[in-house]
This record gives C-alpha cells, structure tokens and sequence, in this order.
C-alpha cells in the first residue's frame, strides 16, 4: 500500500468511484461523507493526501475555503492544501 | 420639446413675464390716471384761489392728457422697463436652479431604473425634498430591493437544478469511463448507471411538472374524493420504497370525503409519503392519517428547523439547507405539493412534533 488517503464526498456512487480508482492504483482509502466525519477520520487515520469535495454541506463554497474549519484543522494538522 | 426640465423652466418663466407685463401695464395704466387726476386737481385749485368773486369763471380746461411717450413719463417708463426686465432675468436664474433641483431625483430614478434594467444593483435613490418623488423614490427603491431578493433566489434555483443535474451525469461518465477503462465491475457499474439516470428522470419530471403549474396549464379537476383511498394508494405505490429503508408505514381512517383531483391528491400524498420515508431512520414508522377535508402524514424523522418552516415549501429550499440530511431529495417534491394543493383550492402546512419528527397537514375543500 503507497499510502492512505481521505476521500470526503457526500455521494455514494462518486466516493465508490474514486475509491475505485484509488484502490487500482495501490492507496489506502479512507472515506468520509461529511466535513465532520472528516475531522474524526483525520485524528483517527494520519493520511498522505485529503480528496475534498467542496461543494460539501458543512464546508460550503469557495469563497469560504480559506476560512472552513476543516481547511483550518488540515492545515493545522501539516497538510499543504494545493487546490 | 421633450425635456421635462425645460417646459418646467418655460412654464415658470412664462408665468414669471405674465406677472411682471401685467404689473407693468397696470402700473403704467395707474400711474398715468394718477397723475391726470393730480393734474387736474390742481388747475381747480389754482381757479379757485382767484380773487375775484364777480364773475364765474371759465370752467377750466382739462388737462391735457399725459403722453405716456413724453419725456418725463418716458424715462418714468424706461426704468420701469428695465426693473422688470432685472426681475425677469432673475426670476429666470430662479426658475433654472429650481427646476433642476426639481427634476434630479427623477434624472437619478431614471438612471437607477436604468441599472437596474441591465440587471446591476443600483444605489438607493432619494426623492429630494418633495413629498411625491420622494413617495416614488421610496416605491421604486422598494422594487428594486423585490427584484434583488428575485434574482438571488432565482439563481439560488439555478445552482440547485445545475448541481442536481451534473451530480448523476458525473455518475454517468464516471462509471461509463471506469467501464472502459476497467476499474469498475460493469455488472456494479449498471447499477449505479440505472439508478443515476432515474435521478435525473425524477429530477427533470419535477421541474416539467413545477413549470406547468407555474403556468398554469395544468388541468385540476373538482370531484368527490375519498382520501382515505388516495392515502392507502400513495403506500401502495411507495411500499418498496418504504421496505427498502426499513420503515413502516400505516395507513388510518375511512371514508375521508373532499373535492379535489383524484391524480393530483394522490401525488400529493405520494411527494409527502416519499419525503418521510427519506427522512425517517432505520426502524421508524410513518402515518398517514385521513380525515374528511384533511390528510395527515407524520413522520419520527429529524423535524423541520424552526427557522426553516416558514419557507419549507419554497423550491430547494430545505435541499438547500438540510444538505445531505435529505439524501436523494431534488428539493422540488414540497413545492410541487404546494402548488398542487392550492391549485385545487387547499392549503398545506408543516409542524414538528412534540417528541420527534414533523408532521403534514393538507386540508382540501370538502
């Protein structure tokens, strides 16, 4: 395994998907459906890279992305937020 | 002409020289009598005063008449002339500055509506200090805050269907790339294909049937109805549904007579059914309940937000703010349920229960 990563996604079938493609290409895969199950997963997994859907109820739009508190946790926590 | 301000100018100028050519003439008129009657006056006295008593005299003989041309009265008249014509040109200046402080708020109104035409928010206008413009000031900044409120919503609406339509169509891709590529299962990936594509079926069905109501040219019929029958029909139709969440469903009354639309009551119904299913746990149980004139549907789900319930029948509403709380609901199927409703002459409303949950009310006419 290359490493773990955190998918955060509220749709079933899109999660499975990239879970699946992930899975093919040798991550782990930790899935979480909302912002805050993504906070718990975060403490209880230390993962390489988070796969953040942002139109997520919880995180909301764009314009909040610097400020969510789940960019704050993760960046806090060491990861570098690319996009 | 065309432009407000300048007729207000001419009309004010044009009273202006009315007032200031009648004064003149008048003036002049007076003057002239005044000073013949002083005139003559005068010669009487001055007849009068002779010493001699013996004899009448000649009456005296009239004066002669004052020539408004000649040189005194003529330099009387001259700067009478050019005192009227100073306050006429004054009264010009006057009229200017007046009736352009007069016509500004509407010039700003005209520009505002102009802004707000091309669909930008323009400040808010002010109707100077006259009661009227300021009355229209006051509408038209109220308009303009209506069609501000419009729009967002309207674009509130549009990112919700745009949202709802592009999640199953990324689905779609998706699984038909994955296919291709062979990540996925084809068998697994069938699956999800159907039941995305039934998504957005219900999805586009919903909004078909929200814009012809909005429209109008949906037909409702007014016969006797039993909704006892429609709530034991919406069960029927929902049951998978119900098993598949593993909730039940009870249906209670009989005979519940009302005048509506077979069709509609029954999709009514249905929409409300669906909903509690959605937002019921595992385990819990919905009821449908009818009365004459009334359907009940309750559910032990989450309830509805206080602040909520007001707009709980606005499209996308609560879809909007329950995010995923109301996992597979376009958002659409409440206020399909209201148009419906009041389209039959009825009238629908939302409570939250005292333990838990919410319940539906829809009362039709009997």
């Amino acid at each position: 395994v290359k490493g773990a990563i955190l998918v955060v996604e509220d749709e079933q079938a899109i999660a499975d998907l990239v879970r699946a493609y992930l899975r093919r290409d040798g991550f782990g895969v930790v899935w979480a459906r909302s912002g805050e199950q993504a906070l718990e997963e975060l403490v209880r997994h230390p993962v390489r890279l988070v796969v953040l859907d942002i139109g997520l109820p919880g995180i909301d739009v764009r314009a909040k992305l610097g400020r969510s508190d789940l960019i704050q946790t993760v960046r806090g926590a060491g990861y570098k937020v690319v996009a | 002409m065309r432009s407000l301000r300048a007729r207000l100018f001419l009309a004010i100028l044009g009273v202006v020289l009315l007032a200031v050519g009648a004064s003149l003439a008048l003036g002049v008129v007076l003057t002239r009598d005044a000073v013949q009657e002083t005139l003559r006056s005068n010669a009487e006295q001055r007849i009068q005063s002779r010493p001699s008593p013996r004899f009448r005299p000649p009456p005296p003989p009239p004066p002669p008449p004052v020539d408004v041309l000649s040189g005194d009265f003529r330099r009387y008249l001259a700067a009478l002339l050019i005192a009227s014509g100073a306050a006429a040109l004054l009264a010009a200046a006057v009229a200017a500055l007046l009736t352009r402080r007069l016509t500004r708020p509407l010039r700003e109104l005209g520009t505002a509506a102009g802004e707000l035409a091309e669909g930008r928010h323009p400040e808010p206008v002010s109707g100077g200090d006259t009661e009227e413009l300021d009355d229209l000031a006051e509408s038209f900044n109220r308009m303009a805050g209506q069609l501000a409120l419009a729009r967002d919503a309207e674009r509130a609406v549009l990112l919700s269907v745009s949202h709802d339509l592009r999640t199953p169509l990324t689905s779609i891709r998706g699984y038909a790339e994955g296919i291709g590529d062979g990540t996925v299962e084809p068998r697994e990936a069938a699956v999800v294909v159907g039941r995305e594509a039934e998504r957005l079926e219900r999805l586009v069905g919903d909004l078909l049937a929200l814009a012809r109501l909005r429209q109008g040219v949906l037909e409702v019929r007014s016969e006797p109805v039993d909704l006892a029958a429609v709530a034991r029909e919406a069960e029927e139709r929902l049951r998978p549904q119900a098993a598949e969440a593993g909730v039940r469903v009870a249906v209670e009354g009989n005979d519940a007579r009302a005048t509506a639309d077979h069709g509609r009551a029954l999709q009514v119904v249905s929409n409300l059914l669906e909903n509690a299913i959605r937002v019921s746990p595992e385990g819990a149980a919905v009821t449908i309940a009818a009365t004459p004139g009334e359907v009940h549907v309750s559910d032990e789900g989450p309830g509805i937000p206080p602040e909520d319930i007001p707009r709980a029948f606005e499209r996308f509403h609560l879809r909007a703010r329950g995010g995923h709380a109301s996992p597979g609901g376009a958002g659409l199927g409440l206020a399909i349920v209201r148009e419906l409703t009041e389209a039959m002459g009825g009238s629908v409303e939302v409570e939250n229960l005292p333990a838990r949950g919410a319940r539906f009310t829809v009362r039709l006419p009997g």
